[in-house]
């Protein structure tokens, strides 16, 4: 597995709060990549500086750097919308917009000029289909997206951001709005979409790293512990702080 | 009182238990209980009481009035002349005169208004909308005799020197002037409408890539709508209303133009005519201001209506 992500020597400071301390990792290509850890320990911070939803937050500054693909995302030429459409993202609640299942999916392609109607009911038909959604509603694509269950819109959500053919998928706890049976089924889907995407997850759940993911970072206190493949990880972890957390002793 | 009422808890240890102690009873209570809600009830129903008056009035002036002026002729008539003979009252060329410093004061408003909304609740760092909107809101309680000044002394000339024929009261300027007074009105409650929208739908637009003008048109104006076309009714209904601007500004000639150069009245502009001048009570000069009132007092409730069942209809979900 090759390298697609290179995060160099990253501080990130809130105003004077510094929540990302001195982040050096490696995220492979095609592969789930999973971030664990206790509330505040700086996982979606850093999982937010990948497509630099960071930006928006005033106050926010950054050292040290991330290249995707052999780019530094945060130099000046690089021009953020441009970045947030090859790195795609899922939010923690479900988060479609107020129109149609159709619409919602249509929204990043339009957005990004994509005009004519065939070309757009395709890309709507892959999408869905991808976020294995599209045998659920394919017959109701013109109606509301508030129609269907917290399960079937953070999946359309899934197809929205497939929607407009990123490389990177990012996962900012997802699933932890959801019950148990549509949580197995992004979690599912997540396994399929790891053949064409580099996946990186936040979770709150460690099974849920253990069940789903090729490799695990573990962070405390904004600080990066251990990071490995997720099975030598959670076997036989080396820093005492891993393995108090993954067997429950805190967090 | 409390020495007592702890006296009185001493007398009760040691007496037996009075089934008085437990009536759960005292007359502070229970008579704000009745009598809060009597007085509440009387200072609310004074508005209500005011509005049903004025209905009376305007109704039964009106009455009177149709008696003498059919209200056919009322209605469609497009000759305005009630005080000099041949006398006539056709209201079209009030309602035209109207409805163009409305239309002129909307073409103003809605635009800047939305846009400064959109500025506010999009753009503006933190520092910058603490500033803007004290100061939008000060816009609104400019007196408006004082934006009548405004157009007639600054805002007319400069529309005469781009239009020499353009006349000291013209709809134009006093149109303008009506549509920056309603400006503050679009813009605050279309902000309030936009900052509602959740961080969340912003978010999911960002992720795709959008742009902070596209997230603001395409996803914060559409899941705003109902607040935003709520704001336009009512500012739209509020120009209608506006009496001293188009008073001293526009001018006093009935007259059915399609030409903002020109000089026009307004109803509310009519009515403050008549009720200045030395028209005799009774008379159907003076019966005409409350037909005109009524007129006036429709439409604007008619647009109240509209912008609640707006608000309503077209809110959308999130």
């Amino acid at each position: 597995m090759e390298a697609l992500i290179n995060i160099n020597k990253l501080n990130l400071f809130y105003g004077t709060f510094h929540a990302l301390k001195n982040v050096s990792l490696t995220i492979p290509e095609k592969a789930i990549t999973a971030f664990i850890g206790p509330s505040g320990c700086g996982k979606s911070t850093l999982l937010r500086t990948l497509n630099r939803m960071n930006d928006m937050i005033p106050g926010t500054r950054i050292e040290g750097g991330i290249a995707i693909g052999g780019t530094e995302i945060y130099s000046n030429e690089v021009d953020v919308e441009t970045l947030r459409k090859k790195v795609g993202m899922v939010f923690q609640q479900p988060n479609p917009f107020p129109k149609s299942i159709y619409d919602n999916v249509a929204y990043g392609p339009r957005l990004h000029g994509v005009t004519s109607k065939k070309a757009l009911d395709e890309i709507v038909e892959t999408s869905l289909k991808s976020a294995a959604l599209w045998d659920e509603v394919k017959d109701h694509l013109k109606r509301s997206a508030f129609g269907i269950s917290g399960g079937q819109q953070q999946r359309l959500c899934i197809a929205r951001a497939l929607a407009v053919n990123p490389d990177i998928l990012l996962m900012d706890e997802a699933t932890s709005a959801l019950d148990p049976i549509s949580t197995l089924k992004i979690e599912e889907l997540a396994q399929e979409l790891k053949d064409k995407y580099t996946i990186v997850m936040v979770t709150h759940n460690m099974h849920q790293a253990a069940r789903v993911s090729n490799q695990t970072v573990f962070f405390l206190n904004g600080e990066v512990i251990e990071y490995s493949d997720t099975e030598k990880l959670f076997s036989n972890p080396t820093d005492q702080r891993t393995e108090d957390y993954i067997s429950g002793r805190f967090g | 009182m409390q020495s007592e009422a702890l006296q009185s808890n001493d007398n009760a240890k040691n007496a037996p238990v009075k089934v008085d102690a437990y009536k759960f009873k005292n007359e502070r209570v229970s008579i704000m209980n009745k009598v809060m809600p009597i007085l509440l009830f009387l200072c609310a129903s004074v508005s209500i009481m005011t509005t049903i008056g004025i209905v009376v009035t305007l109704l039964t002036e009106t009455y009177q009035f149709f008696k003498t002026i059919p209200i056919l002729d009322f209605l469609f008539g497009t000759k305005w002349s009630p005080l000099i003979p041949p006398k006539s009252f056709g209201v079209l060329p009030l309602l035209s005169g109207t409805l163009m410093i409305t239309v002129i004061a909307c073409l103003v408003a809605v635009p800047i208004g939305l846009a400064s909304a959109i500025y506010l609740s999009e753009y503006a760092p933190k520092k910058v909308r603490k500033v803007i909107k004290p100061i939008l809101e000060v816009l609104a309680g400019i007196p408006t005799i004082v934006y009548g000044y405004f157009a007639l002394s600054f805002i007319t000339p400069i529309i005469q020197s781009i239009f020499p024929s353009a006349g000291i009261f013209n709809a134009l300027s006093a149109g303008i002037v009506v549509g920056i007074m309603i400006i503050p009105m679009v813009s605050s409650l279309s902000e309030d409408a936009m900052s509602s929208v959740p961080r969340s739908l912003r978010d999911g637009a960002y992720a795709l890539g959008a742009t902070r003008f596209e997230v603001a048109l395409k996803i914060v104006v559409p899941a705003a709508l109902s607040g935003i076309v709520a704001s336009a009714v009512l500012a739209f209904s509020r120009a209608i209303g506006e009496t001293m601007i188009v008073t001293l500004a526009a001018g006093s000639t009935p007259n059915m133009t399609a030409n903002p150069l020109d000089s026009i009245q307004t109803m509310t502009a009519y009515i403050v005519q008549v009720s200045l001048g030395d028209t005799p009570h009774g008379t159907v000069e003076y019966g005409s201001i409350f037909a005109v009132g009524m007129t006036l007092f429709v439409i604007t409730f008619l647009l109240n209506i509209l912008a609640q069942y707006v608000a309503r209809r077209f809110r959308e979900e999130y």
